[in-house]
């Protein structure tokens, strides 16, 4: 028998096939990620350098906490960070340190990109970056030019790929021609 | 009005303008030095120019104090932000890490003649593996900008290691005290002894942290040696200002209560107006600039002329003219001016800047008093004086009249038996007690001092030298030496000069040792074995080792105009003979085992402790001036000894003086005071006034006369001590010396001056008691 809340159940799991062939807004996508409170995510690294021959690999876990909090913890002896607000911890060379991130603009811009878009923060976004959202809804490429020339000296273009309200690939090339891929697979939290 | 009184009036308000216009132009100058001798040893003098002038003295310390750790690290890091990108800051540090090594030159071009570099297969791996690992790090993308051109990352580890060679404790990334507080370094653009520019960056800090910290109960403490000197100038105002008011109501209570008259209230202010605006018009016309502690303890000192108008107003008689009135007591007036400014003349003979000044501001200041008095108050009152008659006449026990002179003898004598048998030392030699600041905010300075990496400037050790080169080279030599007194706790740390700029010698030696570019691309290639790095990578990093191979060492000429130059010139000094460098150094635990050691080492080098030299000044400054006294004092002597009558009245003015002096400084002493500077020179206040009281008593022997000068003496005597009384009650330790020795000595020198003044002549007794109509 089919009750009012069946139909009901049955219309929300056939609304993203409806919708995905619709292409997909910046609020859209903003309120997405913000419904979500916190992630965890395996993440493999690899950064293309000029100095260097061959790509630098490393794997670890990033862990979000709404709003503001990020951590990056290295499983292959890599460095490991925390960000919560404007700090950033760092263990290097056994010891630990805190360093502002409003005293290094260009990084403050790197860790918005990704930062802000899991918490869903528009504003913060749109503060560093000129933005270019293409694709549908769970197959998505959101793409970051830096707007500050002394964030532009650095980074070139930020670019990141996504279903629904996960990333899946951040790119990012750096005014250098040095690149990075960083490819995330997240765990569902419960 | 009568012709002369126009022409007085006249004249008064020319000095008057011209004073104004002078002294509309005055600069007030606060800094210290013009108070220290400039007659020490030269190289003394030298040093104590080069602190003041020094880095030290612009160091803000700031301490914050939140709910926990984190939050304090919190504010630390977001204030250690705002402040870096105000202006009013040079450097701004506070633990946290620096990334990017930015560029400065000339220091990044000599980086591999700066420092030891390991040029190794071995070295060169390890160097190359830490930046592999530092390129994966999310900050990678700063430290990867040097990476080319300095892969043993050489110029980083030099700006690391001129933080300091004393690491503060960190906690989350940041420097926190011993007592859970974070703290932070500012030094600021402005010189240290601007106070103006201080005192604006005192509140650029408050307001910075008040934005941060609207929603916790955060505290912030700012001490060091700009702040410490702000807030001692903002004691100094207040203190000063409600001093001022007090006294000025409560001398205006008392001429109202003796003269009840506003004319002549109103009258007695002209004397000491007039004569502060020609005090502040000379010094600033002789000087250029006039020091605050002049103007402040001038006027002070020049309280003493309000006496001359109360001498003239008790004279007023009845039916006579004011002019005759003063007539009558002008001779007596006159010598006691001209005493009192003897004793001030001799602090003109006086080497020191600060003293020179103050003789000449309350000599012209007096002068103008006394003439003000003569010239335009009588004039100014009603002729013939229609007024009230003010007399009062001396109620003398019989028995002190008879024994009047021995009994004061008696006391002189005791006083200075006392003073001779006492094991308390009378003088004191800690230059601090002369200090505005609480012990308490002294001690707060030096507890975070000790836990952060700016030296002491009290203790240092002073290198003599012929040149510049040679000095370095001893520097080199010694720094071994120093590690093992670290290491040892004989010192807690110090600061090299040959520790950022390496002697010549030193340079060649590491230009010698450099590979030569065959050698340096041989080696890289071996040492990126196994490492990803292209081959190519480093070829900025080899033509950099390749130039340093041939750039001519870097000098102290090269380095002056930079901003971290800067701080490193005052590190040393040169004289007319020879070099001196200055290694401050931290916490000396055992000065005579380090005296040893330095002995030890053989080089010319001695410990100095910046508060030994200062002690030592302090001491200086008081023989000096007590000569000075003792010539101003044979003067006043030879002046009194030329105007009296007889030696019976020279003796009646000499020894109630003495005996006021000595009781003075015997009761001072017995209540605990160690006599100071302005101590002494409020006994030259002391001494003017005891002289003035002395003639005054002795003027004459016609009990009419006597009443009057009775009544003025006594109204004198209540306004003065008074007012000194209100400055006893002060917290600054200068107005606390001035506002003791002067009620004590005042009262002594009435009393003296009274019981030892002339008896009234018995026979003209009955008109006496007509005369006291009050």
């Amino acid at each position: 028998m089919l009750t009012g809340k069946t139909i009901n159940s049955l219309l929300l799991l056939l609304l993203p096939i409806v919708v995905q062939a619709a292409p997909i807004t910046l609020p859209q996508l903003m309120a997405q990620f913000s419904a979500v409170e916190s992630r965890r995510a395996d993440y493999a690294e690899k950064q293309y350098l000029a100095m260097l021959e061959i790509p630098l690999e490393s794997h670890g876990t990033l862990t979000f906490h709404a709003p503001d909090i990020l951590e990056k913890i290295s499983t292959d002896g890599g460095n490991s960070y925390r960000i919560e607000g404007e700090q950033l911890q760092i263990q290097q060379n056994g010891e630990q340190h805190q360093i502002s991130l409003n005293n290094y603009p260009a990084l403050a811009a790197f860790v918005a990109s990704f930062r802000a878009t899991l918490a869903g923060d528009q504003q913060t976004l749109q503060r560093y970056y000129h933005i270019t959202l293409s694709g549908v809804l769970n197959d998505w490429t959101l793409l970051l030019e830096p707007k500050q020339d002394e964030i532009a000296v650095i980074i070139r273009t930020i670019t990141m790929h996504g279903s629904y309200n996960r990333v899946r690939l951040i790119e990012t090339v750096e005014r250098s021609g040095d690149s990075s891929q960083l490819k995330l697979s997240e765990r569902n939290e419960k | 009005m009568k012709n002369s009184s126009i022409t007085a009036v006249i004249l008064w308000l020319l000095l008057l303008s011209g004073a104004v216009i002078v002294t509309t132009k005055t600069q007030i100058s606060t800094d210290m030095s013009a108070f220290l001798p400039n007659s020490t040893g030269p190289e003394e003098q030298l040093l104590l120019e080069q602190l003041q002038n020094g880095n030290s003295n612009r160091v803000l310390l700031l301490a914050i104090n939140a709910k926990n750790s984190v939050a304090a690290a919190r504010l630390s890091s977001q204030l250690a932000t705002t402040l870096r990108n105000a202006p009013h800051f040079t450097r701004v540090r506070n633990g946290e890490l620096q990334l990017g090594d930015s560029i400065q030159e000339p220091w990044f071009r000599y980086r591999y003649l700066l420092k030891d570099s390991d040029f190794s297969v071995t070295g060169l791996h390890e160097a190359l593996q830490k930046r592999l690992q530092e390129l994966r790090s999310l900050t990678g993308l700063y430290t990867k900008q040097n990476l080319a051109a300095d892969p043993t990352a050489n110029f980083r580890h030099l700006l690391q290691q001129w933080q300091g060679n004393t690491t503060p404790l960190r906690q989350h990334g940041v420097w926190f005290s011993t007592d859970g507080r974070a703290l932070l370094l500012a030094e600021t653009r402005a010189a240290g002894f601007d106070l103006d520019a201080q005192q604006d960056n005192l509140a650029v800090i408050r307001n910075a942290f008040a934005t941060l910290h609207q929603h916790d109960s955060a505290q912030l403490v700012i001490s060091g040696a700009p702040a410490i000197a702000v807030a001692s100038r903002e004691t100094i105002r207040s203190e000063a200002r409600l001093a001022t008011l007090t006294a000025s109501l409560a001398v205006v209570l008392i001429l109202l209560l003796a003269y009840r008259s506003w004319r002549l209230l109103l009258l007695s202010a002209l004397p000491l107006a007039g004569a502060m605006l020609t005090a502040l018009a000379t010094t600033t016309l002789l000087f250029g600039t006039v020091h605050g502690i002049t103007i402040a303890f001038g006027i002070t000192l020049l309280g003493i002329a309000i006496d001359y108008p109360i001498h003239l107003f008790s004279h007023l008689t009845v039916g006579e003219s004011p002019a005759r009135s003063l007539a009558g007591i002008w001779k007596t007036l006159r010598l006691g001016v001209a005493s009192t400014a003897i004793g001030f003349i001799s602090l003109l003979f006086t080497r020191f800047d600060g003293l020179i000044q103050l003789g000449s501001f309350t000599v012209s200041g007096l002068l103008a008093a006394a003439l003000i008095t003569r010239y335009l108050l009588p004039p100014l009152l009603p002729s013939p004086w229609q007024g009230k008659h003010y007399s009062r006449l001396p109620t003398r026990s019989r028995l002190i009249s008879h024994i009047s002179l021995p009994l004061t003898t008696v006391l002189m004598l005791l006083s200075l038996a006392y003073l001779s048998s006492s094991d308390r030392p009378l003088w004191e030699s800690d230059i601090t007690a002369l200090s505005p600041i609480p012990e308490s905010v002294r001690q707060q300075d030096r507890l975070l001092r000790a836990n952060l990496p700016v030296s002491d400037v009290n203790q240092m050790l002073l290198l003599q030298a012929d040149d510049v080169e040679s000095l370095l080279q001893t520097q080199e030599r010694l720094k071994p030496i120093m590690q093992s007194w670290v290491a040892d706790g004989l010192i807690g740390g110090y600061t090299l000069l040959a520790d950022r700029l390496p002697s010549m010698a030193r340079q060649h030696q590491r230009q010698a040792a450099l590979p030569t570019t065959a050698q340096l691309k041989q080696r890289l290639n071996q040492a990126e074995q196994g490492l990803p790095f292209r081959s190519a990578a480093f070829s900025p990093f080899i033509s950099a080792v390749s130039q340093s191979r041939d750039l001519p060492p870097l000098t102290l000429e090269q380095i002056q105009n930079t901003s971290l130059g800067q701080s490193l010139t005052c590190l040393l000094f040169k004289s007319d003979t020879a070099w001196w460098g200055i290694i401050p150094i931290a916490a000396a635990s055992d000065t005579a085992i380090l005296q040893q050691n330095i002995a030890a080492t053989g080089e010319k080098m001695r410990y100095i402790e910046l508060r030994g030299i200062t002690d030592r000044m302090l001491t200086q400054f008081r023989d000096t001036a007590l000569q000075n006294l003792a010539w101003g004092g044979m003067a006043i002597l030879l002046l009194l000894g030329w105007s009296s009558h007889n030696l019976h009245q020279l003796t009646r003015i000499i020894l109630p003086l003495s005996a006021t002096i000595s009781v003075t400084v015997a009761l001072l002493h017995l209540l605990g005071e160690q006599l100071t500077l302005f101590h002494l020179t409020s006994l030259l206040l002391v001494i003017g006034i005891g002289i003035d009281y002395g003639l005054f008593f002795s003027r004459t022997d016609k009990p009419s006369e006597q009443g009057k000068t009775a009544h003025a003496l006594r109204v004198c005597a209540i306004s003065t001590a008074t007012v000194f009384a209100i400055l006893a009650l002060s917290r600054l330790p200068i107005l606390h010396a001035i506002g003791m020795t002067v009620v004590l000595g005042v009262v002594a020198a009435y009393w003296f001056a009274r019981i030892c003044g002339v008896q009234y002549n018995a026979k003209e007794d009955s008109t006496a008691t007509a005369d006291q109509v009050d």
